[in-house]
């Protein structure tokens, strides 16, 4: 069954133009002979012109269609033209190459944008408008701290295009139990108990944790994002995991307690290099809690993982 | 009358001549250079010797000694209660296929997908063998997976990518959940991680 489905995909086969090299010498080659039939055109032109009237125009079609060297001019005209058409049309297009191939388009990763402010005075249509995301159960001034956490990851063009992706809205529920500062995400939908109580909390430690589960949102809607991170930055930086987790994540159970050590790491990277690009200690998940790690001028100690994350997420 | 016949045709000889020099140079031409990526190369040690050779694995005939014939020798071997666990390299660093035996015959594989065209979307995999899965959840994220369980497949997905495909004998669904389910974190329900920046106050 699988070999039969890969070989219905494999159907289709590259045909690739030459470069712009052979297309400049061939367009360049075509101005030349252009050059050359406007010459011989002008030639023809003033025969016929010093006969004037219609039936001297047909006599010169006439001239052109008997004498050989008209059919001569008028075959290379028309391959040049072929040729012209041939080649420029595949240059401009995708070089007739393998469509399976070419990626989908999508912003450069670069430094931040304008950061977004909300004019308008409505909260809620702000946060949907320049964010996507809708906010269940959540008063007026928690809409407000929302917005403003998410000013700063929404001010780059990639993390904003990723964390929309496929449409839909970014939607976080406010919820209360017993069991402080603390969240979890599903798919679209990010979950933050006792908001109240994590407003007491310094305002970084609540963007930490907000932004942290909007890199699970990413993973959800980007999984090949997030299997690029695994392969290629995940667990690169000795200095700055530990049991395989950024060490800025405070629940590195070892995977034994059903928390992944490559997703929170994803996760974690999206918070950590947005919150600590500036150096400094990186530690937000810290406050009240034993089990997070401070990895000093995050930057500087965590390359491969700030660099994997700034180039495919910022 | 003639003349111009004859010049016609070595016109349209020409004409076809040069049409096809030009379409046979594009055929033979070398394929481009590959796209030079600034992630580098990573050199995967042993590759197994069919990226795919593991879909041609059947669960609960394949034994031992066939499996290290058909997909070669394992990267590691693990040992998780009473299962024997073959990891296999693939394409991506970090990733590794698993085939699990019980007592030398293969129980169940997993094999990782990292694109969309090998084996389509997860509505091309299920317009293909049918709605007759049941929905299950993984552990986190909201990722879950669709079991056939009398075909003996499975495809973790987000609702549109595969992003796993796990392989397996016909069972029930109990069986399923105490046995390939447990090991692979599948449950019924969601089961949420309690992911937090402080204790209670």
């Amino acid at each position: 069954m699988a070999e039969e489905q890969r070989e219905q995909k494999q159907g289709f086969f590259s045909k690739v133009i030459d470069g712009a090299n052979s297309g400049y010498n061939t367009y360049r080659n075509t101005r030349m002979a252009t050059k050359v039939g406007k010459r011989l055109g002008k030639q023809v032109g003033k025969k016929l012109a010093m006969q004037g009237g219609r039936a001297v125009a047909a006599e010169g079609a006439g001239l052109l269609f008997t004498n050989p060297v008209g059919w001569i001019i008028l075959g290379i005209g028309l391959v040049l033209v072929i040729v012209v058409i041939v080649l420029f049309g595949g240059i401009s297009g995708v070089k007739g190459g393998d469509l399976s191939n070419i990626p989908s388009p999508s912003p450069s990763a670069g430094p931040p944008g304008t950061t977004p402010t909300c004019t308008s005075g409505d909260i809620a249509a702000c946060l949907k408008n320049d964010f996507n995301i809708t906010v269940t159960n959540g008063t007026t001034a928690q809409m407000n701290d929302i917005y403003n956490i998410f000013a700063l990851p929404f001010s780059y063009p990639l993390y904003k295009q990723l964390i929309t992706n496929g449409g839909g809205y970014l939607n976080i529920n406010l919820l209360s139990d017993n069991n402080g500062c603390h969240g979890w995400t599903s798919g679209p939908s990010i979950n933050i108990y006792n908001y109240s109580y994590c407003q007491s909390l310094a305002f970084k430690n609540r963007q930490y944790l907000l932004i942290h589960e909007s890199g699970h949102a990413i993973n959800w809607r980007n999984p090949r994002v997030q299997q690029s991170f695994v392969s290629n930055a995940w667990n690169n930086d000795s200095a700055c995991y530990q049991s395989e987790y950024l060490k800025t994540y405070p629940l590195r159970c070892g995977g034994s307690c059903g928390i992944s050590p490559t997703r929170e790491s994803f996760a974690e990277a999206i918070a950590d290099y947005v919150m600590c690009s500036g150096g400094g200690t990186c530690q937000y998940a810290g406050a009240g809690n034993a089990y997070s790690q401070p990895i000093y001028d995050f930057p500087s100690a965590c390359p491969v993982t700030n660099n994997w994350t700034g180039s495919n997420v910022y | 009358m003639s003349r111009k016949i004859v010049l016609l045709i070595i016109f349209l000889f020409f004409l076809v001549l040069i049409l096809l020099v030009l379409s046979l140079p594009a055929q033979k031409q070398p394929p481009p250079a590959p796209f030079v990526s600034p992630t580098p190369i990573q050199i995967i040690p042993n590759p197994r010797k069919e990226q795919s050779s593991i879909s041609t694995i059947i669960p609960g005939k394949t034994s031992d000694s066939d499996l290290q014939k058909i997909i070669g020798e394992p990267l590691s071997r693990t040992k998780d209660g009473s299962l024997t666990i073959f990891n296999y390299a693939t394409s991506q660093k970090n990733f590794t296929d698993t085939v699990s035996l019980k007592q030398d015959i293969v129980y169940y594989t997993v094999e990782n997908v990292f694109d969309d065209s090998t084996y389509g979307t997860t509505s091309d995999f299920v317009s293909k063998i049918g709605d007759s899965y049941t929905k299950l959840y993984d552990n986190a994220e909201g990722l879950y997976w669709y079991i056939y369980l009398n075909q003996g497949v499975g495809v973790e997905t987000n609702g549109s990518q595969v992003l796993k495909i796990v392989r397996f004998s016909p069972q029930d669904l109990s069986f399923f959940l105490s046995g390939i389910g447990a090991s692979l974190g599948i449950s019924q329900n969601q089961i949420p991680p309690n992911e937090g920046v402080s204790p209670a106050p």
